[in-house]
C-alpha cells in the first residue's frame, strides 16, 4: 500500500471519528419556563426523571442540558395534578423568544375556564444572592456593581430593569478579584416581581 | 495501654486502609481525626463509620453546607449521597486520575478543535472557552463539548457551574470507558437523551448542581468506595 492511500485512509478515520464524536458529549443549554396558572400544585417531569415542582399560580425558570444538533426531536414533557393525575403529554418544541438567550422549553398550564391567576410581572426582576462561602463577594450585573454579599448570607438588590436573559451578565468576584462560577434558576408566584436566585460556593478559608 | 487519638480512630474503622486526608485543597492542616465525630456516627448510624465516611466527612469540614455556619445539614447529607449514587463507584473512582490512553486520544482531538487555546482546569481537565463554528471551535447550537480530558465550553458560559458538573461528569465517563466511549455514547441514542445513560447522568448531575448551589464541586469528593449509608 503506497503512502498517498495510508495518508487518505488516516485523514478519512480522522474525519469519522471528529464526525461520531460531534454527536457523543454534545450538550446544548436550554431554558426551561413552567407557568403554572391554575389553582393547584402541579408537577411538571422532564426526561422521565427530572421533576419539577410547581405551587398554584407560579412560575419557575431552570437551564436544562439537551441534544446539542438539531434533533427535530421535540422535549417530551408530563404534568400531573395535586392528586397524581395526569393533566397533560406533550413533545414540546424549543423555540426562540425575546427575553432569553437560549432556546426556550416552554411549559404552560391553562387553568381550564379561564386564569384563575394574576397576570404576570415582565420587564422588572429581583436578583436574589445566596453566598454559601466563607468570604464576601461582590456581585456585578455587567458594568454595574450591584454590592456585597457577607459570607454565609444572603442579599436581594432590585427591583431591576430586565429579564432571565440579564442573569447570564451576573459577575461574582471574590476578595482577589477572581470570578465565581455560580448556578442560577427562578421561582416566584404570577403577579410577584420575578426573582431570580444565584448561588455559589468556594472552600472554607484556611485556618 | 494508652493510646493516641489518631490510634484509637484508626482501630475504629472496620477497614485495614490508612486514613487519608487531602492537604492540597481548603484548610493547611488536615483536621485531627476526632473520637467524638466516631461516637456521633455510632450514635447516629448505629454503626461503625468506614473510610469513606470519613473521607466524607472530611469534605464537609471543607465546603459550607447550608446550616448555622455552614454545618451540613440532614437534608445536605441526602443531597450529597443522591449525588454519589448517580455517579457510582466507577465514575468516582476515577477522579484524580487522568484516563488511559483511549481517554488521551479524545483529549488530543479536543485540543485540537480548541487549536490549543486551553486553560488548565480543575483535576487534570484543560479547558476551552470558545465560540461556534467557524469562528470556534464548537459546534453551532452547542453550549458545551467534552472530549476526553478536554472540555470546550461556549465563552458566554464561563460562570456556568452546573454545566460545568455535566461535562466534568462526561470526562469522568470518557476515563471509565477510554477509547469505548464515543461507540457506547452512539449505541445509547445520540437525540435518545430519555435513555442514553451517559446523558441521563449529565442531566441529573446538572439539576442537583442547579437547585443546590452549595454543594462542592465532584472533582472534590475523596472516593475510596464502600458507601454504606
Amino acid at each position: 500500500m503506497g503512502a498517498g492511500k495510508i495518508a487518505r485512509g488516516l485523514v478519512v478515520a480522522a474525519f469519522l471519528v471528529i464526525a461520531a464524536g460531534i454527536l457523543a458529549a454534545c450538550d446544548t443549554n436550554y431554558d426551561l419556563v413552567i407557568e403554572n396558572h391554575t389553582d393547584q400544585r402541579i408537577a411538571v417531569t422532564l426526561y422521565d426523571r427530572l421533576v419539577y415542582e410547581l405551587q398554584p399560580c407560579s412560575v419557575q425558570i431552570a437551564s436544562i442540558a439537551g441534544p446539542g444538533t438539531p434533533s427535530g426531536k421535540g422535549f417530551r414533557v408530563s404534568v400531573r395534578g395535586g392528586d397524581g393525575a395526569t393533566l397533560a403529554q406533550a413533545e414540546v418544541q424549543p423555540q426562540r423568544l425575546e427575553g432569553y438567550t437560549q432556546p426556550v422549553i416552554l411549559v404552560r398550564i391553562p387553568q381550564e375556564g379561564g386564569d384563575a391567576c394574576p397576570a404576570p410581572v415582565e420587564g422588572v426582576f429581583l436578583l436574589v444572592v445566596r453566598n454559601y462561602s466563607q468570604t464576601e463577594a461582590t456581585i456585578w450585573l455587567g458594568d454595574a456593581r450591584l454590592g456585597t454579599v457577607a459570607p454565609l448570607d444572603q442579599t436581594a438588590f432590585g427591583p431591576l430593569p430586565g429579564t432571565w436573559a440579564d442573569v447570564k451578565r451576573v459577575a461574582i468576584r471574590d476578595a482577589s478579584n477572581t470570578l465565581i462560577s455560580y448556578s442560577a434558576r427562578a421561582e416566584y408566584s404570577l403577579g410577584d416581581i420575578p426573582r431570580f436566585f444565584i448561588g455559589f460556593t468556594a472552600p472554607r478559608a484556611r485556618q | 495501654m494508652i493510646a493516641t487519638r489518631n490510634r484509637v480512630i484508626f482501630r475504629a474503622l472496620p477497614t485495614s486502609k490508612p486514613l487519608v486526608a487531602r492537604h492540597d485543597v481548603g484548610v493547611s492542616q488536615p483536621p485531627t481525626p476526632d473520637p467524638d465525630w466516631v461516637a456521633d456516627f455510632r450514635a447516629t448510624h448505629g454503626r461503625d463509620p468506614n473510610e469513606q465516611d470519613w473521607q466524607d466527612y472530611l469534605l464537609s469540614l471543607r465546603y459550607p453546607g447550608t446550616g448555622p455556619n455552614g454545618e451540613w445539614l440532614e437534608r445536605d447529607w441526602q443531597v450529597y449521597y443522591r449525588l454519589v449514587d448517580l455517579l457510582g463507584g466507577d465514575l468516582l473512582s476515577r477522579i484524580g486520575k487522568p484516563g488511559g490512553h483511549g481517554t488521551g486520544f479524545y483529549s488530543g482531538i479536543g485540543a485540537f478543535l480548541a487549536l490549543w487555546k486551553l486553560e488548565p482546569g480543575p483535576d487534570g481537565t484543560r479547558i476551552a472557552y470558545a465560540r461556534n463554528f467557524p469562528a470556534g471551535g464548537i459546534p453551532p447550537n452547542t453550549t458545551g463539548w467534552t472530549w476526553g480530558n478536554t472540555i470546550l465550553i461556549l465563552e458566554s458560559e464561563r460562570n456556568n457551574r452546573p454545566l460545568l458538573m455535566h461535562e466534568y461528569t462526561h470526562v469522568l465517563q470518557y476515563r471509565y470507558k477510554g477509547i469505548g466511549y464515543v461507540p457506547n455514547y452512539l449505541k445509547g441514542g445520540v437525540y435518545n437523551w430519555d435513555n442514553n445513560p451517559y446523558e441521563m447522568q449529565g442531566v441529573e448531575v446538572q439539576q442537583i448542581y442547579e437547585w443546590n448551589p452549595w454543594l462542592p464541586p465532584i472533582w472534590e469528593i475523596v472516593w475510596v468506595g464502600g458507601r454504606s449509608q
